[in-house]
């Protein structure tokens, strides 16, 4: 019955969640003024990816694949920004407060309550979902920062080999815990 | 105790949804680790004699500072004021419109309001106001003022080491503001009292020394070069050969150190070498001047004067007749834009003429330099290279105009005529993230170490975003550009927005495509090594 209300009601819901997510940026950014995708990527992706996430949280599907590339879509840039990692993953949480406000009527409903419960139940479900895609973001940009220092060294280990193989032994032994025996012939 | 329990309410209102509320005139000194650069390296600092080389730390309270330190920046303010009239102009006529603010890549990528290019500019204008207008000297906050602090010179390293003077912004500036020189003052006052970073410093220090950011000595540099001829030979079966040195010949080709060191740079330093065998060019390549890139315009413009004259001296010595410019970025913005009024005329030098084609570089009569892609071009047009562009054809193509060969020498056209005639899969990413509105890579002017990952991040994010449409809508797997901080630093970017997308150069393409008249047998492999389309190995297959 709620997810019915919920459905009808998916403009004014959606659309209350994505204002609130905008006023979690700091004063003075309009980060939904520009609608361009190219010219405001982060606009653009919370906008259109808030509106997947809720269709998909409407009818059950927070853990369905399209679900779970909305929310890297939407996490992927917080989780690069100036944001602790609540700061990053809250805005899950809103939705309580926006359905709460929208269905304000219904929400005093005693019919309703278990409905309600189980509704906020998948919130906190969505919110634990999303924290994963957090954590696998700062995860890529650890690996990422280490693809970077191993490129580094790989770039002057190729050369030291063949140093190596022009000079001999002796240019190898300048570089600390290079693998020696990859360049024996 | 159930009583004791917080309601669902009250535990809501702990969680902190929002980030703090800035205020754009109190300074921001929260230094997030991955956000900003270490600090110069005091040693290599001492070397090109950089004023009050130390030990310091941004995240020290006690940045140990000169003593007289504030004395020292209104001073520099007032000379720079003096001496670049466009300085002044800029900080007086900004009627804050706003076209400039959302333009910026790290803006875009931060979120963080700091990066908006007028509120950038304003950290220094409210200095600017207070102590050098009659208004802010005598009105002092109420005309836009604020005192010089420490604080204010911990927020200017913060947010001026933000801005990879790319000047996207100023393509939008109905004024044409040019907020990237405001970006080069606050660097240039900050250097002032000794604070600047390593990755600028150390570079420019070693390319004062020995020749190139690297610190790559002559006889190292002549060996890669010799490494790289071998791989040609390996690839090709054509003994190609490089002139170092030599006196007398016709052309100097100078080119980014990280062509000769670095990947993905290496195969666009096989391209050329191939290219200039197969045209039998009389060029030299010098391990004097040995680095094409020129991190002093990242530092001040003495440090880029020191550097770029080195380029010119050689050219003298060696009695070239011009000069040859690689795949470089910011050497172009140097030698299109500052060349000219601070080591010119080179009047020792000829306008450079093709001697293949014969065509004469007018655009080049002041500084005697010509771009690569444009003597490519040039080649091409004139029918004078035998390509194969079905040996590019495992590359779905598109191209990153590099943001000084694009916004600071108009170089839209050559880049893209090349890729056009080496390779058949072509995509441009979409109108206004491309040509003179090119987004940034994020990690340019000095930026590009892996300590600021993060903060390149969020500056690669625009240009991320734009990649990652050309392979969604064409199956895009390289990304091209022509500038060495771009293959250096893109495939950090589109390893976290995109996903499975290489980086490469023109010359890359050119040489996998160019059929060399020595050629023996058909090639087997591209310049990376990896199986042609068709033959065994290769994800189509073959026999």
């Amino acid at each position: 019955m709620l997810e019915t209300i919920l459905s009808q009601k998916k403009g004014a819901i959606a659309g209350k969640w994505l204002e609130l997510i905008a006023d979690s940026y700091p004063a003075g950014v309009k980060i939904l003024a520009d609608k361009d995708k190219f010219t405001n990527p982060v606009g653009y992706i919370l906008s259109s990816e808030i509106e997947v996430l809720y269709d998909e949280f409407v009818h059950d599907q927070i853990d369905s694949e399209r679900a779970t590339i909305a929310l890297e879509e939407i996490i992927r840039s917080k989780a690069v920004q100036d944001r602790t990692p609540g700061q990053s993953v809250s805005f899950v949480f809103l939705l309580k407060d926006v359905i709460r406000a929208e269905l304000k009527s219904q929400v005093k409903n005693k019919e309703f309550a278990a409905e309600l419960a189980k509704l906020e139940e998948r919130i906190d479900n969505l919110a634990c979902q999303a924290f994963n895609v957090y954590t696998g973001c700062r995860e890529r940009i650890n690996q990422i920062r280490t693809n970077e220092i191993k490129r580094d060294r790989d770039n002057a280990n190729r050369l030291l080999e063949r140093f190596a193989r022009k000079y001999g032994d002796q240019t190898v032994e300048v570089a600390s815990g290079y693998d020696r025996s990859e360049v024996t012939e | 105790m159930s009583d004791e329990v917080a309601s669902r309410e009250e535990l809501l209102k702990t969680i902190d949804y929002v980030p703090a509320k800035q205020d754009l005139y109190k300074p921001n000194l929260e230094f997030r680790p991955g956000t900003w650069n270490y600090p110069a390296n005091p040693k290599k600092a001492e070397l090109v004699d950089l004023p009050y080389p130390r030990e310091w730390n941004p995240t020290d309270l006690d940045w140990k500072l000169p003593e007289n330190w504030k004395e020292i920046i209104l001073k520099g303010m007032e000379e720079r004021l003096d001496r670049y009239r466009s300085l002044r102009v800029y900080l007086d006529i900004c009627v804050r419109c706003g076209a400039c603010a959302d333009k910026c890549h790290f803006y875009l990528g931060s979120g963080d309001p700091k990066n908006m290019p007028v509120a950038r500019t304003e950290l220094m204008r409210s200095i600017y106001r207070r102590y050098f207008t009659v208004g802010g000297k005598l009105l002092g906050g109420a005309a836009g003022g604020r005192e010089l602090t420490e604080d204010v010179l911990k927020e200017w390293f913060y947010y001026y080491y933000q801005c990879t003077e790319c000047r996207r912004c100023s393509v939008f500036c109905p004024y044409g503001i040019d907020t990237c020189e405001i970006t080069m003052m606050g660097r240039e006052l900050l250097n002032l009292v000794g604070i600047g970073i390593n990755w600028i410093v150390e570079p420019l220090s070693n390319c004062f020394r020995t020749g190139n950011h690297l610190g790559i000595q002559p006889h190292a540099f002549a060996d890669t070069v010799e490494f790289a001829m071998d791989d040609v030979e390996e690839i090709t079966g054509v003994k190609v050969n490089v002139p170092m040195n030599k006196k007398g010949a016709e052309i100097l080709f100078v080119t980014p150190s990280a062509d000769y060191f670095a990947q993905p740079h290496w195969y666009t330093f096989l391209g050329y070498m191939m290219l200039f065998h197969e045209l039998d060019l009389d060029y030299t390549m010098s391990s004097y001047a040995s680095e094409g890139g020129n991190f002093g315009l990242f530092h001040s413009a003495e440090m880029m004067k020191r550097l770029n004259n080195k380029i010119y001296a050689e050219a003298q010595r060696l009695g070239v007749k011009w000069i040859l410019g690689g795949e470089c970025g910011h050497m172009w913005r140097v030698i299109h834009q500052y060349m000219d009024t601070i080591n010119g005329p080179a009047d020792f030098l000829e306008v450079p003429k093709s001697p293949i084609t014969g065509t004469v570089f007018e655009n080049a009569k002041a500084t005697k330099m010509t771009h690569i892609s444009e003597f490519t071009a040039d080649l091409i047009k004139n029918n004078k290279l035998k390509l194969d562009p079905s040996r590019n054809d495992q590359w779905k193509i598109t191209y990153h105009d590099s943001c000084n060969p694009a916004r600071a020498m108009g170089l839209f056209e050559e880049p893209r005529y090349i890729i056009n005639n080496v390779a058949n899969n072509f995509y441009e990413m979409p109108e206004n993230t491309i040509r003179e509105k090119t987004f940034c890579c994020g990690s340019g002017s000095g930026l590009g170490t892996d300590e600021n990952l993060e903060m390149r991040l969020r500056g690669g994010l625009p240009r991320g975003n734009a990649v990652k449409y050309v392979k969604e809508r064409h199956g895009v797997n390289i990304l091209t550009c022509m500038c060495a901080i771009d293959k250096a630093t893109l495939p950090a970017v589109v390893d976290y927005w995109v996903g499975d997308v290489e980086i490469g150069g023109i010359h890359e393409l050119v040489g996998n495509a160019l059929i060399m008249k020595d050629e023996q047998k058909p090639r087997t492999t591209d310049l990376r090594g990896d199986p042609l389309p068709g033959v065994e190995g290769s994800e189509e297959g073959g026999e």
